[in-house]
């Protein structure tokens, strides 16, 4: 072959011009290289021949359940679940307190509201529900109670401003 | 500017709508990729969901240098030759090349030639070939990319696409004369005509 392009280089040009990537001065030492060579010219046409079966090959899609198939395989998002377990842990204990202080609230309300217990009542008779009345500033009952004096110190203290 | 760049944001704030959008867009040819370079329907199906997770899990890591499709590209190829290679060594054995590739390529003898059919003859040989020569043969011949975007998917040198792109075409005509495309219509063995015969 006196040609510049040898069989190997004619072959790359050819890959290269079925792109549109061949420079023009390689494309006329192409031209010539083929006037000349039976093996690269058959090796053009085979390529063209090639052409449209890869082009077909363009067609294939995914199936339709692909993109549920990945969701479903999708971590839960990070700042949603953060924000979701805060607000569950806040809103557990939010409802614990509200239903503690409710409770407190009603039986400070219902102690401050009765008559002062007689003695030998039930507050006189209960260390726990002498300690939930002094909590409540019923301190009544301790007047009849001398020796629980002691309840009475550290309400009165806590309420005095120092 | 890169059409997907709202697109991205999304991704990068972790929003499933975002890469619901991201699958709309690319998923067809993330997965068209997988299929030619993976050669199996199943595999593909399983490289798209790999790949999908990966670009909700990495997106930050897109540096808006190359085109977000082309990113995608990459991601996918690496994806795939990372399998290819990882299933070459669990069979302890080397993918067959072109050059000494068996003449059916389907495995059972005639096989391919029975079905006649082009498009699947096709996709059978590109399976034939070294995963670099398939990859760069794939993204030009069914994703139409130009050399420079090639490049930049494989991150490898223009030049290095041209001469692989050559080689994996001079493979692809040997396995399609090889596979029998080299006889024409009326010669010995022949019994019909194909469209892809070998001159």
């Amino acid at each position: 072959m006196s040609d510049a392009f040898d069989c190997r280089a004619a072959r790359a040009a050819l890959s290269a011009r079925r792109d549109g990537e061949l420079e023009a001065r390689s494309a006329d030492e192409l031209l010539r290289h083929l006037s000349g060579c039976q093996a690269c010219r058959a090796h053009e046409r085979a390529l063209e021949r090639l052409a449209p079966g890869l082009a077909a090959l363009r067609a294939a899609a995914p199936p339709g359940d692909l993109w549920r198939r990945i969701e479903q395989r999708l971590p839960a998002a990070p700042a949603t679940r953060r924000r979701s377990a805060i607000v569950s842990h806040l809103g557990a204990r939010a409802a614990a307190a509200l239903v503690g202080f409710a409770g407190l609230s009603a039986l400070a309300l219902a102690l401050e509201r009765r008559p002062l217990p007689a003695a030998g009542s039930a507050v006189h008779a209960n260390p726990l529900a002498q300690r939930l009345a002094v909590s409540a500033g019923d301190t009544g009952f301790l007047d009849a109670q001398p020796e629980l004096l002691l309840l009475r110190q550290p309400a009165r203290a806590a309420r005095e401003p120092r | 500017m890169d059409p997907d760049r709202a697109l991205v944001e999304g991704l990068c704030r972790g929003e499933r709508e975002a890469l619901r959008e991201a699958y709309e867009r690319h998923g067809a040819r993330v997965y068209r990729l997988s299929l030619r370079l993976l050669g199996h329907g199943p595999d593909a199906e399983d490289l798209t969901q790999e790949v999908f997770l990966k670009l909700f899990e990495r997106a930050r890591a897109f540096d808006g240098r190359a085109r977000f499709s082309t990113w995608i590209h990459r991601l996918t190829v690496n994806a795939c030759l990372h399998r290819i290679e990882k299933e070459r060594l669990r069979r302890a054995r080397p993918l067959p090349e072109a050059d000494d590739a068996p003449a059916d390529p389907a495995g059972g003898p005639g096989e391919p030639l029975e079905r006649g059919e082009e498009r699947d003859l096709l996709a059978t040989l590109l399976a034939r070939l070294g995963p670099e020569q398939r990859a760069v043969l794939v993204l030009r011949e069914i994703e139409e990319l130009s050399y420079q975007e090639i490049a930049l998917a494989l991150s490898i040198p223009v030049g290095t696409v041209m001469s692989r792109l050559s080689r994996a075409r001079e493979r692809l005509v040997r396995l399609a004369r090889a596979a029998g495309g080299d006889r024409r219509p009326g010669e010995a063995g022949e019994t019909r005509p194909r469209a892809w015969s070998m001159p």
